[in-house]
């Protein structure tokens, strides 16, 4: 087993933990009340995981990690996390011509999920369209109920991160990314961020980790690529190919991620910023 | 009878959603189960819980909630399921839904438990694989090596230590095999019988196989060799191990070797040993001139095709001389509008994208590929076409960090879309593979998309020719001839086989 990247936000001082929960190829570890993940290369980047080749997780939950002098240990492994790459996101795209290409591309980006989602059989959450509908209304046009929005959504749908999380995450990296060049993203981003912040203790440990770090701004590699593909139009023959990316994150986070981008790019298209356009 | 709702709670148990709503559904389908819901303990998650009429539940975000309403005899069961599916699948387990099992965990439980078995199938990171395979060759297994990115001293130290031991390596990167009836990897149900098949290909493989199965005859054996086997390094060490094989075996009637153009000493050297043995062999190295290996004779039969080889081998087992490889047969051509010139193959099996190739070539366009044959062209950006262009979307500079297009055909309806946009296309060739392994439902995406490209074509004044084959039998999971009968309402021409495909793509292309 070796690590072969890590995410930005990977301490790079010594740390303690414990093993938080452990899955077929990745570990999730607390860390100051954060997660660190590792996790099978075969999987994206984000923003807290390390990714390692060849290997079959072997801790407890509960059992100790540490870091010191830049090895990690947990269970039966040790990672040597001295001179790995950092994978680092590009930073927003710059605030030209945004808006605009991704209106287009979306319906594009609708018509992938709904076939992975199709081909896949991933059932719907009993009323998270609804509240889904009840987050872009206030998004849009009446600001002040984003976080009541927000609540009906955070912790919705099984899972170790629930529907309502993932589409949560993808909606913050449509409005963060945007921010630049839109001014109603560069409104939107921080209500909704507040929103999250505010209730992310109402879900999961796993599902409030993801929720924490898209509220500050911090999305994983997937979602990144696919955001910044939209809102610039630049790459836009590549967003099939970034669409699935995204879709293939987790057993059904990816598509209600995805979800969660198309609910921002609604909200863009239906901001001030649209209208005057 | 009255209802009753009760509920369990699993204190810190993740599973993943699509495991946790199949549980919930296969709860739900109980009979006397009116509702059931399996979810994390979320506040919004219980807010639902009590909607749907399943009680106040006083669990939190960490745990895992099992909340069930129905008859009462009906609810204890549903619970004691839930109990047992969550039991198979160890907490934390991020599984796909399906229910693990109890699972031997190493090669040699495996021969303990039953002496009788002889074949391992290695299926694990490239750098490992020869180490497993080394394993199983020293427990006296046969080995098939599912991996590819083996590296080739590797490759080379396996072969020669199994070579010592009798034993047969096929692979690295050994897609397909069926042994003993048992389809392995990519691989089609097919009937039983007298033709065996040694193949470095595995499309190439299923290709024969199941032309076999079509005209009525069956396999003995498809031994798989992996695509390195017939380089000058290997020395085709797993082909000429197979081929000795299977002319040892009273089963086999005829034998099939079937390749991409081998290293010249190493295709002698196979040629050479087909030659000495009772029966007959029928060759088929995709783009190599039969002349350089001193052509038909001696118990040996080249094909140009895969399906002629098929067809060689048919009639060699039933005694008959092998037939000539056909052309195209006759077909409708399409009026294009002016500026719709090119032909655009878009395949996900390897082999047929290259006797596609080969066969366009033969009809005098030379296509751009990722995987160009000799005289065509290698594309400079694979995510955009130019002139006529073949495409294998199952290569490497596709796949990464994906899933091989046979497996999820998305990206191949996606590709399809995107040609059949291009103002310049005039006929889109593709092939569907059937059988284990591949997509349960190849086709329904890629209907979707080809009715797309018909009615943007439409809008824009141009016409399309989709030509296609679908390589797989009535027997498949998939069930070929449903396969063929949607591909056809839909305005497909859908050839017998990836040969006659491309000479009828080629041949339609202005």
């Amino acid at each position: 087993m070796v690590a072969v990247s890590k995410g930005y936000l990977v301490p790079a001082a010594d740390f303690a933990g414990t093993v938080h929960s452990v899955f077929a190829t990745a570990c999730n570890l607390t860390v100051d009340g954060r997660l660190l993940t590792v996790h099978d290369a075969a999987a994206p980047h984000t923003p807290t995981s390390v990714r390692v080749v060849s290997w079959r997780p072997r801790a407890r939950a509960g059992g100790p990690a540490r870091c010191a002098g830049g090895i990690l240990t947990f269970g039966e492994h040790a990672l040597d996390l001295r001179a790995l790459p950092v994978w680092t996101p590009p930073p927003p795209p710059p605030p030209a011509a945004t808006v605009p290409p991704a209106i287009t591309a979306a319906r594009e980006v609708a018509r992938i999920r709904e076939r992975h989602v199709e081909a896949r059989g991933i059932p719907a959450v009993p009323g998270l369209a609804a509240r889904a509908e009840s987050l872009l209304e206030a998004l849009t046009g009446r600001p002040r109920d984003v976080p009541r929005a927000v609540a009906g959504l955070v912790g919705l749908g099984p899972g170790l991160t629930p529907s309502g999380d993932d589409l949560l995450v993808g909606a913050l990296a449509v409005l963060s990314r945007a921010a630049p060049g839109s001014a109603f993203a560069g409104s939107a981003f921080p209500a909704l961020a507040y929103g999250v912040r505010r209730h992310a203790h109402r879900t999961t440990d796993v599902g409030a980790h993801y929720l924490r770090l898209a509220a500050a701004g911090h999305f994983g590699e997937p979602l990144v690529n696919l955001v910044d593909a939209l809102v610039t139009g630049a790459a836009r023959a590549a967003v099939p190919a970034l669409t699935q990316a995204a879709l293939r994150v987790g057993a059904s986070s990816g598509a209600d991620g995805v979800a969660g981008v198309l609910l921002g790019l609604r909200a863009l298209g239906s901001s001030p910023d649209r209208k005057a356009a | 009878m009255s209802s009753i709702r009760e509920h369990r709670i699993y204190p810190n148990r993740y599973q993943d959603s699509v495991a946790l709503m199949a549980l919930s559904a296969a709860l739900a389908e109980l009979p006397g189960v009116e509702t059931a819901s399996v979810v994390m303990g979320t506040g919004a998650n219980l807010d639902n819980l009590r909607e749907a009429g399943l009680g106040e539940v006083d669990a939190g975000p960490g745990d895992l909630v099992v909340a069930v309403l129905g008859e009462e005899e009906a609810v204890a069961r549903a619970l004691e399921l839930a109990d047992e599916r969550l039991a198979e699948q160890p907490s934390g387990d991020a599984g796909d839904g399906a229910v693990a099992r109890r699972t031997l965990r190493t090669l040699r439980q495996a021969v303990e438990e039953n002496p009788a078995h002889n074949l391992a199938l290695i299926s694990v990171p490239g750098p490992y694989a020869a180490a497993e395979a080394l394993k199983a060759l020293r427990l006296g297994l046969n080995v098939m090596v599912f991996s590819d990115n083996v590296p080739l001293d590797q490759e080379i130290e396996i072969k020669r230590f199994a070579e010592e031991r009798d034993l047969l390596v096929m692979g690295p990167d050994c897609g397909t095999a069926i042994v003993n009836g048992l389809p392995l990897g990519f691989a089609n149900v097919v009937r039983r019988g007298r033709i065996g098949v040694v193949g470095a290909s595995g499309t190439g493989t299923q290709e024969i196989t199941t032309r076999v199965h079509q005209l009525g005859e069956g396999i003995s054996q498809a031994l798989g060799t992996g695509g390195h086997d017939l380089s000058a390094e290997v020395g085709a060490i797993s082909m000429l191990r197979g081929l000795r094989a299977l002319a040892a075996d009273e089963e086999t009637d005829v034998i099939v070797l079937v390749s991409k153009p081998p290293a010249e000493t190493v295709a002698k050297t196979v040629v050479e040993e087909a030659r000495t043995l009772d029966v007959p062999v029928v060759i088929c190295f995709l783009g190599a001139d039969p002349a350089a290996f001193g052509g038909d004779g001696q118990g040996v039969h080249f094909a140009r095709t895969l399906a002629g080889s098929a067809d060689a081998a048919v009639a060699l087992a039933r005694g008959e001389t092998p037939p000539a490889e056909s052309a195209a047969p006759p077909y409708d051509q399409v009026r294009f509008a002016p500026g719709q010139r090119y032909l655009r193959g878009v395949f996900t099996g390897g082999t047929f994208c290259y006797e596609a190739q080969l066969l366009a070539q033969d009809a005098g366009i030379q296509a751009a590929s990722n995987t160009p044959v000799a005289g065509n062209l290698a594309l400079a950006d694979v995510r955009a076409s130019t002139g006529h262009t073949i495409l294998d979307l199952g290569d490497d500079a596709f796949t990464q960090g994906r899933p091989h297009p046979m497996i999820d055909p998305l990206p191949r309806d996606e590709r399809l879309l995107a040609e059949a946009a291009d103002p310049a296309t005039a006929v889109v060739l593709f092939d569907v593979v059937l059988g284990y392994g591949s997509a349960d439902d190849p086709i329904s995406g890629l209907l979707k998309a080809i009715g797309e490209a018909n009615a943007r074509a439409g809008r824009e004044g141009r016409a399309l020719a989709f030509v296609a084959h679908v390589c797989g039998t009535d027997d498949d999971p998939q069930d070929r001839s449903a396969v063929v009968a949607r591909l056809r309402e839909a305005g497909v021409l859908v050839a017998e086989n990836n040969a006659q495909a491309a000479a009828i793509a080629a041949g339609m292309t202005p």
